[in-house]
């Protein structure tokens, strides 16, 4: 079938020596940005006529970088929780400018890697200063949900999709941290739940306002139930929040009282 | 009953009505014209997609048994409305999955149901020739029962399921893998108790990993046919993801032996290796965790082969997925 568009993509080999070229490009200017006749020997088009992701993803870096530049300015720990809260702000960015885009663009991971290592070098750079290959895409299987650019992309699907597009609150409501998102919605395949993924985060929140001990390891022991019984109930088949309300609450309980016994001298 | 060995049943005291009745489910498409026809998993294959071809047409014929899944909805006490037919598809890159179709079925409900997929659902399934999409047909308890059984399945809970999974070809190790019988042992000259045992297909070409490019004309993953039956029978994900990690992670060592072998004779460059698409360039993009480039990777696998399958089973997780089911 011919496409009568064409859209940018990085495998992961040519990903990966583009991006050394990005480090040396720094080393040797100061700053990130590799020149179109580099850029032109690794990048691979898919698909024959117009560029639909060159508007959407300029107008996407300005808008990232503008929004680091005005609220997250200044230099950041490693830590800094500033960081997990760019990202969820930032996640809506990326959707905005991208979910109209056709769906096997947004499903192909070279073209996650190229927005990575090409469009926004520069704001994946500074959210992860390590400059860790994953987080721009460059390890395959689940690695790549750490590609910043389509794990921001993916949280703002399911916030969308919860609010039958009405907005992105999901992506930063009840306290959600970048670990959560990351380790118990995106690593999982019940997080294509936008309703449960919903109450899993309020339900992980009020652990933390209830100051119940070690949240983290009732977290995982949660997500652990949560696939178990995901094996026999399907979650998409529920229209309505109560019944996994209830599944999460009872599974929420026996974690807790699992985590709480392991506490017990 | 051959036809029901290939709907899976879940680990629930159900009636036997609603697990056997979810009968057989077809799937048939057609690529610029010409029409496919597909069986339900119940063996780990599945429809490869080529990336020039687009599925133009969709279509899947359920087979059910009216009589039993009524039978069982008597014994829970549910009616006539009790149970959902549900099929979904989903696309987990994107996380997102897709309601096809959802109708109550009962003793009324005619034996043969058929779906054929809107036009706005094909560029989802088209999907496939990139990233791996499933269609999953379930028979799902809507209700909980008042019935007093002994161990009541709640709402949601599936009774039987059917699936389909389309994918591209040359995903990375995507190998189909045969249950050892007592001829293939013989003639490959290992027990028939042996785990995993990969057969190179030398026969026809001197380096099958350098030279050819379909895995089936390349290699056969043999493996033991109890653990393979387990595997098929388990509805035990977690299970099934550590078992899955033990055979990928011995077949991969075993490839990697190979291909050492192979790289010893003859020394290809990365570039013209990868250009030449042929099953090695697979293997070496599947088990690279980028920290090396192409050519220092080969010369790995080349010289230290037993370092390279390290390093493969780390990039693929297998440790991860070993632990994850204890």
């Amino acid at each position: 079938m011919t496409k009568n568009y064409c859209y940018p993509s990085l495998s992961i080999l040519n990903g990966s020596q583009a991006k050394s070229e990005q480090e040396k490009a720094f080393i040797k200017n100061g700053k990130y940005g590799i020149p179109e006749t580099v850029k032109k020997t690794y990048v691979v088009w898919k698909g024959s006529g117009i560029d639909v992701t060159a508007a959407p993803l300029a107008k996407m870096n300005s808008e990232m970088t503008a929004l680091l530049n005005s609220t997250f300015s200044g230099t950041m720990k490693k830590k800094d929780s500033r960081l997990d809260k760019y990202e969820g702000m930032a996640a809506s960015i990326v959707h905005q400018n991208l979910h109209d885009l056709p769906i096997e663009i947004l499903a192909d991971e070279d073209f996650w890697r190229y927005v990575a290592i090409i469009s926004i070098f520069e704001v994946v750079a500074w959210r992860h200063e390590s400059l860790g290959n994953n987080n721009f895409g460059l390890t395959g299987g689940r690695g790549f949900l750490r590609c910043l650019p389509y794990r921001m992309f993916i949280r703002a699907d399911i916030a969308h999709r919860y609010s039958d597009g009405a907005n992105y609150d999901l992506t930063s409501a009840h306290g959600s941290l970048v670990d959560q998102w990351a380790s118990h919605v995106l690593a999982q395949q019940y997080g294509s739940v936008p309703r449960l993924v919903k109450v899993m985060l309020e339900h992980f929140e009020d652990l933390r306002k209830r100051k119940v001990k070690k949240p983290t390891d009732v977290d995982r022991e949660i997500a652990k139930e949560l696939r178990q019984v995901r094996s026999i109930q399907v979650f998409e088949f529920f229209q309505e929040d109560a019944p996994i309300v209830k599944i999460v609450t009872d599974v929420g309980a026996s974690s807790e009282s699992k985590i709480a016994g392991s506490l017990k001298p | 009953m051959s036809r029901t060995e290939s709907a899976l049943g879940t680990p629930f005291f159900a009636p036997e009505g609603l697990i056997s009745g979810l009968v057989d489910a077809k799937l048939s498409y057609s690529l610029g014209g010409e029409v496919f026809e597909a069986e339900p998993l119940h063996r780990p294959k599945a429809v490869s997609m080529q990336e020039e071809n687009a599925i133009d047409f969709l279509k899947i014929d359920i087979e059910i048994d009216p009589k039993q899944i009524q039978a069982g909805l008597n014994e829970l006490g549910l009616g006539k409305s009790g149970v959902d037919l549900l099929i979904i598809a989903r696309v987990p890159m994107l996380k997102r999955f897709n309601e096809l179709l959802r109708i109550e079925v009962n003793g009324a409900t005619s034996k043969k149901i058929s779906y054929t997929a809107p036009a706005d659902l094909l560029p989802i399934v088209n999907l496939a020739r990139t990233s791996p999409v499933s269609i999953s047909i379930y028979l799902i308890i809507k209700h909980l029962s008042k019935a007093s059984i002994f161990f009541p399945p709640p709402p949601g809970t599936w009774l039987a399921g059917l699936g389909f999974k389309l994918q591209p070809p040359h995903s990375s190790f995507d190998f189909t893998p045969i249950p050892l019988d007592q001829t293939d042992a013989n003639r490959l000259k290992i027990p028939l108790e042996s785990f995993v045992y990969v057969e190179f297909l030398d026969d026809e070409v001197d380096a099958p990993l350098l030279k050819a490019s379909e895995v089936s004309s390349a290699l056969r993953v043999f493996v033991n046919s109890k653990v393979l039956d387990e595997l098929v029978k388990s509805t035990n994900n977690q299970a099934r993801t550590t078992l899955v990690a033990a055979i990928r992670s011995a077949a991969v060592s075993q490839i990697i032996q190979e291909l050492s072998t192979e790289l010893k004779d003859s020394e290809p460059l990365w570039n013209d290796l990868k250009a030449s698409k042929s099953i090695a360039s697979t293997v070496v993009e599947g088990i690279s965790d980028r920290t090396l480039d192409g050519d220092s990777l080969l010369t790995m696998i080349r010289n230290h082969p037993l370092r390279a399958i390290a390093m493969a089973d780390a990039h693929l997780e297998t440790a991860i997925d070993m632990s994850e089911g204890l």
